[in-house]
Order: C-alpha cells, then sequence, then structure tokens
C-alpha cells in the first residue's frame, strides 16, 4: 500500500502531498522535511529506493520535480516506480508537455487525476485512455456549472437595477 | 510444503541472483541486493563472483548498510 505521495521541486519546495495513512500536522511537516533532506541529497547515478522508517521511499526525478511514494516494506518497488511513470504520463498528456508551472497553478487538476489513479493507496484505473475520458467529463462538468453561474448572476444583476 | 535444497540449487540460485546483480540499472541491483541480504551469509561465501559484486557494491556504498553492519560481505582472500 502506498502511504504518502510527494512532489517536491529541486528548490525542497512541495508541490502536491497526498496522504493515504493517518499522520498529525507535525508528523506531515516533519516527514516532509526528512525526505526532502535526504531524496534532495542523492546522486543521480544511485538507485532510485530509499528505506526510511520501516518504509521503502521509491522516488523518481522528472525535469525539476520529484515524484516520492511511500511504500510498504513487503511492497514492490519497480510497480511503484510504473505507477509514477504512469502518473506522470498522463499529466504529460493532460497539459500537454507538463511543466512545474502547470502543477503550480492548476494543482486542483492534479490532485483529481491523482485521484482517478489512486484510491486510498492503491492502483485503481491503469487505463490513461479511461483516466484522460474521466477528467475531461470532469471539466466539461465545471464549465457547465461556471455558465449556469454566470447566467444566474446576470439574472440577479438584472433584477436588481 | 517445503523445498528440499542442496548445494547445487544454492549455487544456481545465487547465480541467478547474480544476473541480476550485474545488471547495470541501479534499481534492479539494489532489489536483487536486498533479496541477497535476506539469504544466510553461508549463501554469499559459495560464490566468488558474487562475493566480488557484493564488496564492489559495498565500495561504492548504495544501499549496502545493511550488509555492511551485518558484516557479511567481507573482502575475498
Amino acid at each position: 500500500m502506498i502511504n504518502f505521495v510527494l512532489l517536491i521541486s529541486r528548490q525542497g519546495k512541495v508541490r502536491l502531498t497526498k496522504w493515504y495513512s493517518p499522520y498529525s500536522q507535525k508528523e506531515r511537516s516533519k516527514v516532509i522535511r526528512e525526505l526532502s533532506g535526504m531524496i534532495l541529497s542523492r546522486a543521480p547515478k544511485q538507485c532510485n529506493f530509499v528505506e526510511w522508517r520501516g518504509h521503502k521511499v521509491v522516488y523518481k526525478r522528472y525535469a525539476s520535480l520529484y515524484f516520492c511514494m511511500c511504500i510498504d516494506q513487503d511492497d514492490n518497488e519497480l510497480e511503484v516506480l510504473e505507477m509514477i511513470h504512469h502518473f506522470v504520463e498522463i499529466l504529460d498528456r493532460y497539459f500537454g508537455s507538463v511543466c512545474e508551472l502547470d502543477l503550480i497553478f492548476n494543482f486542483h487538476k492534479a490532485y483529481y487525476i491523482l485521484d482517478e489513479i489512486l484510491i486510498a493507496g492503491e492502483l485503481q484505473e491503469s487505463s490513461k485512455k479511461t483516466v484522460a475520458r474521466l477528467i475531461a467529463a470532469q471539466d466539461s462538468l465545471v464549465e457547465n456549472a461556471k455558465e449556469e453561474a454566470s447566467s444566474f448572476s446576470n439574472i440577479i444583476a438584472q433584477a436588481t437595477k | 510444503m517445503s523445498i528440499e535444497d542442496n548445494g547445487g540449487l544454492r549455487v544456481l540460485a545465487i547465480n541467478i541472483l547474480g544476473r541480476f546483480l550485474s545488471n547495470c540499472d541501479n534499481n534492479i541491483r539494489f532489489i536483487s541486493f536486498s533479496f541477497i541480504t535476506l539469504m544466510v551469509a553461508t549463501w554469499i561465501g559459495q560464490n566468488q563472483k558474487i562475493r566480488l559484486m557484493v564488496v564492489e557494491i559495498n565500495l561504492r556504498g548504495d544501499g549496502a548498510e545493511r550488509l555492511r553492519e551485518r558484516g557479511r560481505a567481507k573482502a575475498p582472500e
């Protein structure tokens, strides 16, 4: 099971966090501080697995972002590396050559995508097409809601004149 | 159900793991390495190639802390 997902930039700033195990706010900040220090200091030639607090942390660097997932001791590390790559590919398809700024300005969409892929720390959807279709449907729902809201506000504005 | 083992099977197992241990990808090396650390210390001593490989990884210091702690990898005489 995946305990948490972290996206950390090269500067050590957290871009996305998702916790699937109960951690207090104090513990979370401590975990982020510890792991970012550990992972950012590792050489590129070293392997993508770190043993930490009885868990295994699998990380992969894409451009200026580190994608980290913490898994149980008996989980398969290579499978989790594939999960990270799967997530990155979906982000890349959705944003069209994704960059760090896309995740900063559209963080809510990154969370939507992550929620489509992982539920309760387990991989739920392995099809990229399915995820893309569901996210597109969600986007159209948001657009419809925005249109309805703007039409309501227009009606109210006209009524109050 | 238990599987009977003998020297030949042990050497075969070590050789199979050695194939992965000599892979150029450090991730695959790490996994085969962690499998080897689960094995008994005598298993490592049975195959010279594996001993050399473990010593080499030990010197590089990538994920070899557990092996160093337990003193399983000693340089071949």
